[in-house]
Order: structure tokens, then sequence, then C-alpha cells
């Protein structure tokens, strides 16, 4: 695998371990060459940055939305009683 | 009291994804018994919402792992473990990476998006799958991840982009996709 010429494999490969680590320069350079020319890859980049952020996604809803589903107050205390008797 | 303060957003997030209001109710009473056994594992790198959504998050999986949902990453692909499959003996994708139709940015859209997002990554292997929830819900570092999991650094990597692959092509297989340029290379 040549460096200056990576292919669409070798790119995803390197664009998913560039979310969880740092790649050497010359990676790094290889894979934004590849990106600028294949709309494809750089399709797929975006696609995974969007999985990590709805991975991340935590739903405050019920505070803005009064129709939202809630615990009935048996619920809440069925759980607190369960988590007293938690050893 | 977290059952105060964060139960109904809990319940709102498990409803929504598992449709049945008893079975949310317990994943809620699990994720906060799972929370105070490992309280002291709580390291205020995020906040206390956060950390009860991630608990949360891997309890919704579970389910559905148990359950098994009626689409299956595993019967949309041949051979899920084999990502090299994805593409065609030149490098090139053997199936392009469509547009999504979908801006998760949208409230409605969120909600449709993780329901097929939790049902797919609930089909993909476990060992990926448990890598991509430590890295992407709980914000774990490649080290951490080695750590909880025995494995190398490269180990973990190969883990995180199998299932990374798995997911999107799960995702675009059953709904987001729209192939605009043909279909392949």
């Amino acid at each position: 695998m040549k460096h200056w010429m990576f292919r669409c494999n070798d790119v995803s490969q390197k664009v998913s371990q560039s979310l969880d680590a740092s790649l050497p320069f010359h990676h790094r350079m290889a894979v934004q060459m590849h990106l600028l020319m294949c709309c494809y890859c750089a399709r797929f980049r975006r696609q995974l940055i969007m999985l990590g952020k709805v991975s991340r996604h935590v739903d405050d809803e019920p505070s803005r939305d009064q129709t939202a589903a809630t615990l009935s107050n048996e619920t809440k205390e069925r759980i607190k009683k369960a988590l007293r008797a938690a050893p | 009291m977290w059952v105060d303060q964060y139960g109904d957003s809990l319940f709102h997030f498990a409803l929504a994804r598992v449709k049945e209001k008893e079975i949310a109710e317990d994943l809620v009473q699990e994720t906060f018994l799972a929370a105070v056994k490992a309280q002291d594992r709580f390291k205020g790198h995020s906040s206390e919402k956060t950390w009860l959504f991630g608990i949360l998050k891997h309890k919704v999986i579970d389910h559905y792992r148990k359950r098994k949902s009626t689409i299956h990453a595993r019967d949309l692909l041949n051979d899920p473990d084999n990502v090299e499959a994805f593409f065609n003996a030149k490098g090139g994708w053997q199936t392009r990476p469509a547009h999504w139709q979908t801006n998760p940015g949208k409230v409605q859209e969120t909600k449709e998006f993780l329901d097929l997002f939790y049902r797919c990554l609930s089909d993909v292997p476990q060992r990926s799958a448990d890598a991509f929830i430590y890295r992407e819900v709980d914000g774990l570092s490649t080290e951490e991840i080695c750590t909880r999991l025995d494995i190398t650094a490269n180990n973990c990597w190969v883990l995180l982009y199998r299932a990374r692959m798995l997911l999107r092509k799960c995702l675009e297989r059953i709904g987001l996709g729209r192939q605009q340029e043909g279909n392949s290379k």
C-alpha cells in the first residue's frame, strides 16, 4: 500500500481510525487528498461523524414537551424502593 | 434523587425505543440499579445525566439483542463479519455510500433515526458493538477500551471500523439510503 495512493478501502479504514486516534502526517495528507477527489469516501466520513453524534444524543424532550410520556408517581416510588433495597 | 431528576427523560428515551411502557419502566429501573452499583466508576468526565443515558443505551441494545428485532443486519449481509466484501478487487466501493435522506438535527427525524440506529447496532457482532458503544456512547479512549476488552489498539480500531461499516450498511439497507449515482464503481 503506497501512502500517496490510498484506495477507498484503505481510506475507509483510515477515516474510521482518525476518529479514535491521530494519524501519522503522511497518512493524514493521503486521506485528505483522496477525500478531495472521492465524493463517496467524503460522504462516508460525514456519515461516520453523524453516527458518533447520534450515539451521544441525549433526549431531554420531556422538559420541553408537555405531552411527553412520563413515569407515574407509583412507578417512581417502586423504583426508589428497589434502589433502597439494592445491596 | 436521580429518579425525580432524570427518571422522566430516561423513560421518554426508553419508551421511544422499545415502544412498551412496562419494558421502558424496567429498563429505567435497571439503569438506576446499575448506576448505583457503578457509582464509584463515575469519574465526572461527563454530566450525571449523560452518564445515566449511557447506561440506558447499553440496556436498550441488550434488550434488542435478547428480543432479536425483526430487522437483522446479519440477515441483510451475507457475511456480516467480512467487511472486505464491501469493496471490489480494485479497492473501490462495491456499493457506493448512498445519500442519506435524513437530518438527525431535526427532533422528529432524530427519533426515527435513533430507532433504526439502535436496531442495527444490536445486530452488529457483540464485541464490535461493545467497542463502538464504549467509544461513541461512553466516550472512552482507545486505551480505555483496550483495557476493558483486553485487546491491542490495532484490534480495537479493527473492531470499531467493523462496527461502523456494518452499522452504516444496515442503516442504509433499512431505509436511509437513496442511490443517486448508480450502484458500483
